[in-house]
């Protein structure tokens, strides 16, 4: 999975959230490294949907603007789950070999 | 005119470079997210927003906006014997694996530059193993390989061998190297036929389970 999904999915994993909610979360969530522009976001989105990952949660007219709030499926609940598992268990064999045989990690 | 409506006139003109479908459903959305997006007195696109728009409608519009977002998929080699595969490299066919991708909502095939189509998962009316003999018309010859195409059949193979026929409930644009053309049929030689032609199958509903979809 490629980074910008799995941070698309992320963002929505705590509840729904509109197009723009999402791009800011994702900057949020990487520290300000990625920036989704809109055409990528929402060809990521269309390709969600369309493997249904993420559904259409409610759509609101804000200041005369349709805001369509978008949340995970199940399946895409468990994607990400299975993922998340993946890149931590990666993550903590990276940790471990850096770490030094005797002492402590400074 | 005010910078922002002036700004959202821009941004319309971008946005008319998408398929009509893609817009009906999501050009308010994506005005809403471009507009929360642009600062106070900003009079145009930015340049890097406005690539990057014109280049996703592009790829949709080529049938190409799969891309990189690959997500739940399951992938079946195209089965390829020794000698196709020495011949296939020297043509420069063979550099990538030829393969079938099913994802929940996709079906792409691709074979190096030669072949690639993107066909929509219910677009499929069915699929089956096929035995050599049942070829008809020019595909009859034994010793066709890689990407051969005949009235609205394509046959996609590196072996003689473990054929799927794929039937679409309508013609599909498809990727001939750099021409495109109108499939309604498309043959391709499995490594695995079987399992091929029951994932394809529309009847068999899309098992994320049943696959290994990230790993």
């Amino acid at each position: 999975m490629q980074e910008a999904t799995f941070l698309i999915l992320t963002a929505l994993a705590a509840g729904s959230q509109h197009g723009y909610g999402i791009i800011t979360d994702v900057q949020a969530i990487s520290a300000g490294r990625v920036q989704l522009k809109a055409g990528t976001l929402y060809a990521a989105l269309e390709r969600l949907r369309a493997d249904k990952l993420i559904e259409v949660d409610r759509e609101e007219i804000v200041d005369s603007r349709l805001r369509r709030y978008y949340r995970l499926t199940p399946a895409g609940g468990e994607l990400l789950a299975a993922e998340a598992a993946r890149l931590q268990a990666n993550a903590r064999v990276a940790l471990s070999r850096l770490k030094p045989a005797t002492g402590s990690v400074t | 005119m005010s910078d922002s409506a002036h700004l959202e006139r821009r941004y319309r003109q971008l946005l008319a470079c998408y398929p009509r479908a893609f817009r009906y459903e999501h050009e308010q959305e994506i005005l809403a997210v471009l507009m929360a997006g642009a600062d106070e007195d900003q009079q145009r696109p930015r340049l890097g927003e406005a690539a990057n728009l014109i280049k996703h409608a592009l790829w949709m519009r080529l049938g190409l906006s799969r891309g990189r977002i690959m997500i739940n998929e399951r992938t079946f080699p195209i089965r390829v014997d020794r000698p196709s595969r020495t011949l296939m490299t020297a043509f420069g066919a063979g550099r990538k694996a030829p393969l079938v991708k099913m994802s929940p909502s996709t079906v792409y095939v691709r074979m190096g530059w030669a072949f690639r189509a993107m066909i929509p998962r219910e677009s499929v009316a069915s699929a089956r193993p096929l035995n050599r003999d049942e070829l008809r018309g020019p595909f009859r010859i034994s010793v066709l390989r890689g990407v051969n195409y005949w009235g609205g059949t394509a046959l996609v193979n590196g072996a003689g061998t473990g054929l799927v026929e794929i039937t679409l409930d309508r013609r599909k644009w498809v990727w001939l190297g750099p021409l495109r053309a109108p499939m309604r049929r498309l043959i391709v030689s499995a490594e695995d036929q079987t399992a091929l032609a029951v994932a394809l199958n529309p009847s068999a509903p899309p098992s994320p389970d049943s696959g290994d979809p990230s790993l």
